[in-house]
């Protein structure tokens, strides 16, 4: 479903929509929650970030990851290491991981805010293929969303709903 | 509650590695975040909840007598560092 056209000011109407949320701190409607899921599943990923020192010299597939890094394949790269993604998963599959759990009708939504930037993050049960994942997997999927710059920021597994800590005052939707 | 399953050969020392590795690199982030891109901030702050999970998955495989004794003891050090650096981390993620 179209969420229309952006308004004059830019910003894509789901965008405003969460900053709106996180202002008032409304109720929402399911057609909210579903605006929203809609606009991280089918959102790109951050450009180019810088990696901390300490997974400089990853390496993946034939590459190692620099000081500064395309921020797929360094959180790719990073979530092999880790054990939660399998050895030889591509770039597009993982991208397309975190998408898919989002759209499943379990996924819950939290909007946050960290250091003046408006985040959204999902949460849902990972639905992945036994041979996609490492020999670390866990049982949740989180994918986190920048409402500033209409990006996914980086996309992880966790070990249940009961240990997703965010701060920033969050604002659960379902 | 974590989903605490017998760990397979490696998993708890990596763990350990990991939560060491973020929760020690803590008070160097704060000395120089503020003078990062805000991409970069965001990208920073945003594995918080994972890290904070780990510590979680850490504590379950502890009560469920998972660990060894070295891995017991790495991990008692390991939550002395996250009470020295949790405010640290406080600062950095304020909203």
């Amino acid at each position: 479903m179209d969420d229309g056209p952006g308004d004059p000011s830019g910003v894509h109407p789901t965008d405003r929509l969460m900053r709106e949320l996180l202002l008032t701190r409304r109720k929402t409607t399911p057609r909210d929650v579903g605006q929203i899921v809609r606009r991280i599943a089918t959102a790109p990923f951050m450009g180019e970030v810088r990696v901390p020192p300490r997974d400089r010299g990853l390496s993946y597939l034939g590459r190692t990851v620099g000081a500064r890094e395309n921020s797929r394949f360094y959180h790719l790269a990073k979530r092999v290491a880790e054990g939660q993604w399998a050895e030889g998963t591509t770039e597009e599959a993982y991208l397309q991981d975190p998408k898919d759990a989002v759209r499943s009708s379990d996924a819950r939504v939290v909007l946050y805010r960290y250091r003046g930037g408006d985040l959204a993050a999902a949460l849902a049960p990972n639905g992945m293929p036994q041979w996609r994942r490492g020999n670390g997997p866990l049982a949740y999927i989180f994918v986190v969303y920048s409402v500033d710059r209409a990006r996914i920021v980086s996309g992880y597994q966790v070990s249940g709903i009961g240990e997703v800590q965010v701060s920033g005052n969050p604002l659960w939707l379902k | 509650m974590a989903e605490v399953k017998k760990a397979s050969p490696g998993t708890i020392d990596r763990l350990l590695d990991l939560a060491w590795a973020s929760w020690e690199e803590l008070p160097s982030v704060a000395s120089e975040i503020d003078d990062w891109t805000f991409d970069d901030q965001i990208t920073y702050v945003a594995e918080w909840p994972l890290e904070e999970d780990r510590l979680a998955v850490l504590e379950g495989y502890e009560k469920s007598a998972l660990m060894t004794e070295s891995q017991l003891h790495r991990h008692r050090l390991l939550k002395s560092l996250v009470s020295e650096n949790r405010p640290i981390l406080e600062e950095i993620l304020q909203p």
